[in-house]
Order: structure tokens, then sequence, then C-alpha cells
């Protein structure tokens, strides 16, 4: 009956996309609300290393995670905080994440915005929060310096890494202990 | 021929009564849509559409009676109504006729699936029929511990028993038979935990759940990389995000998925072992 010409049988249009939806909605809660719960629970259950995440308050769109330093880079020893904030048509859109805490690195612009590509271009519904912070951490060790946001940093990284790491050991210091 | 053009204009006037019907619907007059509805019915007894619009303010009006009348007269035109189906299940259910409920929605979902599986109704149908296979299992699951319990009980203070009747007639070695009381009590602890592990809510299986809803399958597609995904999810993701695959991203087109007849008969025997699982938080 789905076919049937024009039966406009109320509220289902064929596309489902059509304005006036009359059938009541037995869901409470958005598709992507209970997606961004899913990866709540799993990330209850096991965070990746070194790694925290959750919701700020009461708003489930809204997280703040924690980043400590991995050992043997210019960050370790700092813990870093990074706001989450998911798009209402999350996954199919990127969640946006922003450093709260300053640091040195070629990939995070000065107001904390972090230039990675699977949080822009690249992005898949497929990726979760827990591989975004496993992607972040591994932006310490091996930061992009192809495409940096900050060229001067990258710059620096590739010209002298000693007085790089210097540097950003510096920041880590001041701004993420 | 005179009869026909009559049925003709007949036809062309229910349509407007319809049409009148839909309208009194969207601004909430349900009364007045099932005038219009009835009108409608009596010129044109057989158009399963007027009969499910009807039921539609019914369900709206809470006359589950009534919901199913017209469902079941829209049946007998056309089996393969999903609404009619889908509203004759919801009234079912409010009759606590379990079975019966659960079987047009099943039914109801199957041929939604089929036509139109982007549908939100489709969704909207799954979840209903999972309210009602959960509370199903809330109820026998509670039953089922409830005298497993009961039998616990009596098989340990049976042994206590035997093991005092035992003491009383034999002198000596009472730590021994005491260990073993204690063992035996462990392995008959063991024992029924086993027996009601299938009601103890785990993670579902990764496997059964698709890769972006992180959510059990309800009607799991394959694409040509291997990796399977929830139809109407990996459809708007075609739609939205772009053309791959969001796993391998692989290029994936929406005429390369394979229902993944597999997985979907893994997540119905799952279900039907747990049901717990028909949770939905």
């Amino acid at each position: 009956m789905y076919g049937g010409a024009p039966s406009g049988g109320i509220g289902i249009s064929g596309g489902g996309s059509g304005g006036g939806r009359t059938w009541p909605s037995t869901t409470s809660v958005s598709s992507s609300g209970k997606r961004i719960q899913k990866e709540m629970t799993e990330l209850s259950m096991e965070a990746p290393p070194d790694c925290a995440a959750g919701p700020k308050g009461d708003n489930l769109y809204h997280w703040v995670a924690t980043l400590f330093g991995p050992p043997g880079t210019p960050y370790e020893g700092g813990i870093f905080f990074l706001d989450i904030t998911f798009p209402s048509d999350y996954p199919f859109k990127p969640p946006k994440v922003v450093f709260k805490t300053r640091i040195y690195h070629c990939n995070v612009d000065p107001a904390g915005n972090v230039s990675l590509d699977i949080l822009t271009e690249n992005w898949s519904p497929a990726l979760t929060i827990s591989k975004v912070l496993l992607a972040l951490r591994s932006m310490f060790t091996n930061p992009e310096t192809y495409k940096p946001v900050v060229p001067g940093i990258a710059h620096l990284y590739l010209g002298d890494k000693a007085k790089h790491d210097e540097i950003a050991t510096q920041w880590t210091l001041r701004f993420a202990r | 021929m005179p009869p026909i053009v009559a049925s003709s204009a007949m036809a062309k006037q229910a349509e407007q009564l319809k049409q009148d019907g839909n309208n009194y619907f969207q601004k909430n007059r349900f009364g007045a849509a099932i005038d219009a509805y009835t009108e409608a019915i009596t010129l044109c007894p057989n158009v399963p559409i007027y009969w499910t619009n009807r039921a539609l303010c019914h369900r709206k009006c809470n006359d589950w009676k009534r919901v199913e009348e017209d469902c079941r007269r829209a049946i007998q035109l056309d089996n393969s109504s999903v609404k009619a189906h889908y509203m004759l299940g919801l009234a079912l259910l409010q009759k606590e006729q379990y079975a019966d409920g659960v079987r047009e929605l099943a039914k109801a979902l199957d041929l939604g699936r089929g036509a139109n599986p982007k549908s939100y109704m489709v969704e909207e149908i799954w979840q209903e029929l999972a309210k009602a296979k959960y509370l199903e299992w809330d109820h026998e699951s509670s039953r089922r511990t409830w005298e497993l319990n009961k039998l616990k009980e009596a098989c340990e203070s049976a042994l206590k028993e035997k093991h005092e009747l035992d003491c009383s007639q034999m002198e000596g070695c009472i730590d021994d038979r005491s260990t073993s009381l204690v063992k035996q009590l462990d392995a008959l602890g063991r024992v029924f935990r086993k027996a009601t592990e299938d009601d103890t809510p785990i993670e579902i299986p990764n496997y059964l759940c698709c890769k972006v809803t992180l959510d059990i399958f309800r009607d799991p597609v394959i694409t040509p990389s291997g990796v399977t995904y929830e139809r109407a999810v990996i459809l708007d993701h075609l739609q939205k995000v772009g053309k791959f695959d969001p796993v391998t991203r692989e290029p994936l087109r929406a005429s390369q998925l394979v229902p993944n007849l597999a997985i979907k008969e893994a997540v119905h025997a799952f279900l039907d072992k747990h049901g717990w699982a028909y949770r939905m938080d």
C-alpha cells in the first residue's frame, strides 16, 4: 500500500521525510541521543588508556574529556582538558573537539581548535569518541606537520625538534599541571 | 453504462471526504475526521485506507475496540497493509492478547521493511514490538528467578540437614564433613548461577550490533567490504555523509547493499534467549 498511487494515508508520505508527520512518535530519545548514550556506557566500561570522557552535566550533547600527556613526549605529566560538543545529527556529523588547556602543538590553534582530518573531511559515522581520543593521543606523539594550523610550530618541529620539545615542555609545566 | 459512472462519481466524492478527514486529523479534530472517513466508507467500503485512517483516529481517542474492528476490515481488503497490522497489534496488546499482538506487529515490521525500509515507521513498529517483548521477558524472568530461588533454598536446607544428620550419627572427622558441606554449597551456588545466566543482562555481543548505531540489528545489510550495518542508518549515511563504507571507506552505493540473513537469524536467536536485550534506553 506504500506504492498505492495517490493513496495518501495520513501522515505517511512515501519518502518519510515529508513535513506533517502525524504518526505519534514513541521515541523519547532521538537516535543521536541513543548513540551518545551507548558510547557513554562503553566508555565507562573500558576507556582508552590515559583518557576519560563523559557528559559535563545533564546535557548529553556536551562532554568534557581529559587526556594525560603520554610518557616520552614533551606533554608527559600534563593533564589536558577538552570540550566535546555533539551535533544534533551525530554521528552523521563529527563532534566538535576543543582544547580547554593551552598546549603547544602544531595541530591545535590558539583558541584550542584541533585540526584533525577525522574530525572534518575524513569523518565517518563508524568513528566513536573512543577512537577520537585515541587519535588525539597519537597526535601527541606524532604531530601532523604537513597540515599544521600553527605553521610556526610545525617549522620548529621539523627544523629544531629539541627547541620545539623544550617549549612544549615549558607550556605543559605552565598550563597543564 | 450508468452504474460505472455513478461509482466513479462516488469514488471521487469519497476521496474528497478522505481529504476532509485528513485535514481534520491534522487539526486534531478526531471526531470530525471519524465522521468524514465514515462517510467515505459508506460510499466506498472497499478502500482499505479509509478504514486505517479511521482506525488511527480511534487510536488517538483510545478507542481500541474500534481500532481493532477497523483494522480487521482493512486487512480483509488488503492483507499487506502495514498500518492495519501495526494498529491491530497495538489494539491486541491493549487487550493483553499478548501473543497475537506481537504476531501482528512482527507482520507489520516485515511488510514495512519490504515496502519502505527507510520509513521511520519501521523503527516505530520495532520499538513497540521490543517494548512488548521486553515486558514479557520481565514478567517471565521474575517468575523463573523466583522459582529458582525457592528451589535453591530448598536444596541448601536439604544439604544442611543431611550434614547434621551425618554428624550426629558419626563420631569424629566433623571438620572434614564441614568442609565438604561448604564445597557442596559452593557447587550448588554455581549450578544455580549458571541456570540464571540467560536472564542476566550482559553486554550484547558486538557482532550483533551495528557499527554506527551501536545497537542490536533490526534489519542488517552487508556491504561489498563485508561490513554489516543497520539498513535505515547506512542509507542515511550514504545520503548525508558520502558514498563510502563507514568502516572501510571503500566506495559504496545503496544498490550494493544486500540483506544479511545470517546475522538477522543470529539476532533473532539471541533475542529469543535473552529477552532483556529488547530493552531500549
